[in-house]
C-alpha cells in the first residue's frame, strides 16, 4: 500500500498546473456571473484543452487521446479544480459517449464521432431517463420504429444534462415492445436537431438539465449502436463509465466546499469554538476519506479490476459530505447565512441548493445502497 | 508501487484471519470468567511482536501499513490478546525513538490519567530521572512491567510499572488496571505527539477490524433470519442500514491505511492524517456494531447473542484513545489553518 506519487506523476502534475495557470489567465470571462457566462468559459476551455492535447488524457492514442491512465486524468482534474477552472463543455461526450462508442461502435462511427467529441464540435447528452422511468430505467417507453434507411422515434426524455447545448444524444429507445423489458431496447446515436428541448429550472435557478420531447424524429441507420434489441447491455457500459469517472472527480469538489466553510468560520471569529471545530473535523475526515478511497479505487481499476461497487461507496460518501458541508456553511452563519444580498452567502446558498441533487443524480443513494447490500454484503435482492 | 495491498500484506491478512478463528468463543469465555487463553497470544508474541519495528530495534523492518492490516484482520474475531496494545506501545516507542526491543513478555501503553480526559491533555511529568503519576484503565499492565507513557507537552517516557490496582472493564479481556508510576525514566523524548498518535492508530485499526467482524455477523444474520416469508436482508430497511454501515467503515479504513502510510512516509501529513483516522474509526466502529445488534432484533439484546461482545471491545478501545471528539477538534483546527 503506497500512496507516493511517482516522479512521472509529479512531473505530469507540474505540467498540468502550468498549462492550467496559463489558460486561466486568458479566460474569456474572468468572473462569470451566471450559467450562460460559465458555459462560454466551458466551451472555450474545451477548445483549449483539445488544441493542446489535454482533452481525452485517458483515451487511447488511436482515438486522439494520450493513452494515459485514470490517475493522470484525476491529477489534471484536481489541479483544475484547485484554481476553480471551468468544466469542459463536453464532459458527457468525453466521459460517457466516447468510451461507449469505442467499445460498442463500428469503425465508421468511431471515425465520425470521436474527434468531434474531443474538439467540442459536437456536444453530447444522455437520453436515458424518462418521466415514467427513473431508477427503473429499463422500463423506458420512448418508441423507435424501423423504416427504410433508419428509425422513427417518439417519446419523452428528462433530466438531460447539457441537452440545451448538445448536437448528439445517446438515445435509449424501445424497439421490441413484446420482448422482456431488458431485451427490447435499442441504443441510437441520435441528432438532437429535431428534438424539442426545454430547460428545467432547478431549485438554485440554474438550468443545467432539460426535458426533451421527441416526435417523429428520424435517426439514420448509420447511427444505430451495435445490434437492435441489445441496447440495455450498451447502456450498462455507459452507466459503468459514469460511475467510474465519478470517483475520480468528486473529492476536489468536496475539498472546495470544506475550504469555503473554513474561511467562513475563520472570518466569523468561530475558529476557537469547540463545537464548530469538532464539526469541521468531521467534514475534514470525510473529505479526506473520499480522496483516499478514490485513490484506492483508481489503483484497483488500473490493476485491471473492473470498476466495482466501490464507485457506489464513493458516490454516497461524496453526496452526503458535500450536502452536509454546504448545509453547515449556511447554518454556521446563523441569521447571515440566508441573506443572499451578500455575495458569499448567495454563493453558499447556491451551492447548497444544487447539492441536494447529488444524492439523486447518477443513481440515487437508495439505488447505490441496494447495489452495496447485494453485491458487497451478499444480501438477497430487495425487488 | 500503488495504493494496493502488497503480496506480503495479503499474506499477513490470511495469517491473521486464521488466528482470529475461534476468537469470538474465546472472548465470550473470558467475559464469563473462564481462563484467559494462551493462544494465539503466545504465537503472536513469539512471531509477530517485531512487526513494523525497525531492524535496528530488533524488529522485522516492515511498514506501519503491514501492522495495521494485520491488526485489523486479527481483530475481526475479537481475539482476546495483549498483542494489539503491545504493538501500539511498541509503535509509540518506534515513533519517539525510545530504545526498546520487541519481546515476548510485552510492554504496556499508559495514556489517559483521568475520566473525561481528551487526547493530548497529558499531565504526567517526568522530572529529571524520575517519573511519578497515575494512568487510568491501562490494558494488560502488571507491576514491574515496562510501560511507555504519555507525558505533558506530548512527551513520551519509558519506565516500569510501580504498582497496579485492578479495575473491572466492560470488556474484561482487556484486563484494564490503574497504574501507579513512581520510578526511573529509562528513556524519553519531547514533542512526540506524532509518535503517540502512531499508537492510537494501531488501536483504531483494531476498532475497524472489530466493526468489520460485527458487520459480517449482522449481514449473516440478515441472510438467515426470515420474517414475512423472506430473509430480512431483502428488506431495504435492513439492507440499506447495513450498506450505510459499510460505507462508513470503508471510509474509516481508507483513513487508517493512509495515516499508516503517512506516519512512515509523509511527515507533513502524519499528524492530521492520523487524527482523521482515529476519530473516524472511533465514531464509525461503534455505530457499525450497534447496527449489527439492531439487525438481530430481540435476540440482539440477549446475553447469549454475540453482538454485545463486539460493542464491548469497541467502546473499550475508543476510551483508550480519548474518544473521537478531541481528534476531530484537532483536525478541524488544522483544516482552518490550511484554508486560511
Amino acid at each position: 500500500m503506497d500512496f507516493t506519487e511517482t516522479p512521472e506523476q509529479a512531473e505530469f502534475r507540474k505540467a498540468a498546473r502550468a498549462w492550467i495557470d496559463t489558460n486561466m489567465a486568458n479566460l474569456p470571462i474572468r468572473s462569470p456571473r451566471d450559467q450562460q457566462e460559465r458555459e462560454v468559459n466551458s466551451r472555450w476551455w474545451q477548445e483549449r484543452m483539445n488544441a493542446d492535447s489535454w482533452a481525452g488524457l485517458s483515451w487511447p492514442v488511436e482515438f486522439g487521446g494520450r493513452g494515459m491512465s485514470a490517475t493522470e486524468e484525476s491529477i489534471f482534474n484536481a489541479e483544475a479544480a484547485a484554481v476553480e477552472a471551468p468544466m469542459p463543455i463536453n464532459l458527457v461526450g468525453m466521459n460517457l459517449a466516447g468510451p461507449t462508442i469505442m467499445v460498442h461502435g463500428n469503425e465508421e462511427q468511431k471515425k465520425r464521432y470521436l474527434p468531434r467529441i474531443l474538439s467540442g464540435e459536437e456536444v453530447w447528452c444522455q437520453g436515458f431517463s424518462e418521466p415514467g422511468s427513473g431508477s427503473d430505467l429499463a422500463s423506458l417507453s420512448t418508441k423507435a420504429v424501423k423504416v427504410d434507411g433508419g428509425w422513427v422515434v417518439n417519446g419523452q426524455k428528462v433530466w438531460t444534462s447539457s441537452g440545451h447545448l448538445a448536437q448528439k444524444c445517446m438515445l435509449l429507445t424501445r424497439t421490441h415492445p413484446d420482448a422482456p423489458k431488458h431485451k427490447g431496447i435499442t441504443y441510437l446515436l441520435a441528432d438532437t436537431k429535431d428534438f424539442d428541448i426545454r430547460p428545467l429550472v432547478m431549485v438554485n435557478h440554474d438550468a443545467e438539465f432539460n426535458e426533451m420531447f421527441i416526435s417523429d424524429a428520424f435517426v439514420d441507420d448509420f447511427d444505430l449502436l451495435g445490434t437492435p434489441g441489445e441496447g440495455w447491455r450498451y447502456a450498462l457500459s455507459t452507466l459503468g463509465f459514469e460511475r467510474g469517472t465519478i470517483g475520480f472527480n468528486l473529492q476536489v469538489w468536496a475539498r472546495r466546499a470544506v475550504d469555503q466553510l473554513n474561511r467562513v468560520v475563520a472570518d466569523l471569529g468561530l475558529a476557537d469554538d469547540d463545537a464548530v471545530l469538532e464539526q469541521i473535523g468531521r467534514f475534514e475526515a470525510d473529505v479526506e476519506a473520499i480522496r483516499v478511497t478514490g485513490i484506492r479505487s483508481m489503483a484497483s481499476v488500473a490493476e485491471g479490476s473492473a470498476p466495482g461497487p466501490e464507485s457506489s461507496i464513493l458516490k454516497i460518501l461524496w453526496a452526503r459530505t458535500v450536502q452536509n458541508i454546504n448545509r453547515y456553511s449556511i447554518e454556521v452563519q446563523t441569521a447571515g447565512g440566508v441573506l443572499v444580498d451578500d455575495g458569499r452567502a448567495a454563493d453558499v446558498v447556491h451551492h447548497y441548493l444544487r447539492s441536494r441533487g447529488h444524492s439523486i443524480e447518477g443513481g440515487s443513494d437508495e439505488i447505490m445502497k441496494s447495489i452495496i447490500a447485494e453485491r458487497v454484503l451478499g444480501l438477497p435482492k430487495s425487488r | 508501487m500503488a495504493a494496493l495491498l502488497t503480496d506480503t500484506q495479503q499474506q499477513l491478512i490470511q495469517v491473521a484471519e486464521s488466528m482470529a478463528q475461534g476468537g469470538v468463543i474465546a472472548q465470550r469465555a473470558v467475559l464469563e470468567g473462564r481462563e484467559f487463553p494462551a493462544e494465539p497470544t503466545a504465537t503472536l508474541m513469539r512471531d509477530f511482536a517485531g512487526l513494523a519495528v525497525p531492524e535496528s530495534m530488533g524488529g522485522d523492518g516492515g511498514s506501519l501499513v503491514d501492522l495495521v492490516v494485520f491488526v485489523e484482520a486479527l481483530s475481526r474475531g475479537i481475539v482476546p490478546t495483549p498483542f494489539v496494545l503491545n504493538a501500539a506501545a511498541m509503535q509509540v516507542a518506534v515513533g519517539a525513538g525510545l530504545d526498546l526491543a520487541p519481546g515476548t513478555s510485552g510492554v504496556a501503553l499508559g495514556l489517559l490519567e483521568r475520566p473525561g480526559q481528551r487526547w493530548g491533555e497529558w499531565a504526567t511529568v517526568a522530572s529529571g530521572a524520575r517519573i511519578t503519576g497515575v494512568k487510568v484503565g491501562v490494558p494488560y499492565a502488571a507491576e514491574g512491567m515496562p510501560i511507555v507513557v504519555a507525558c505533558a507537552n506530548d512527551g513520551v517516557a519509558l519506565t516500569t510499572v510501580a504498582g497496579v490496582s485492578a479495575r473491572e472493564s466492560m470488556d474484561p479481556s482487556l484486563r484494564q488496571v490503574d497504574v501507579r508510576l513512581d520510578g526511573e525514566v529509562l528513556a524519553s523524548a519531547a514533542g512526540a505527539g506524532a509518535a503517540l498518535l502512531r499508537g492510537a492508530l494501531v488501536v483504531a485499526a483494531s476498532a475497524v477490524g472489530v466493526a468489520r467482524g460485527a458487520l459480517a455477523l449482522g449481514a449473516d444474520y440478515a441472510k438467515a433470519r426470515t420474517q414475512f416469508g423472506s430473509p430480512i436482508g431483502a428488506f431495504q430497511g435492513i439492507g440499506h442500514m447495513l450498506a450505510d454501515a459499510f460505507v462508513d467503515l470503508e471510509a474509516a479504513w481508507s483513513l487508517v491505511l493512509y495515516a499508516a502510510w503517512a506516519q512512515d512516509t509523509a511527515p507533513d501529513e502524519r499528524v492530521a492524517a492520523t487524527h482523521a483516522a482515529v476519530a473516524k474509526s472511533a465514531s464509525t466502529a461503534i455505530h457499525v456494531a450497534e447496527r449489527a445488534l439492531q439487525v438481530h432484533g430481540g435476540i440482539g439484546v440477549t446475553w447469549e447473542a454475540d453482538p454485545h461482545l463486539y460493542i464491548r471491545r469497541i467502546l473499550a478501545l475508543n476510551g483508550l484513545v480519548g474518544g473521537a471528539a478531541g481528534h476531530y477538534r484537532a483536525l478541524g483546527a488544522a483544516g482552518i489553518r490550511r484554508s486560511a
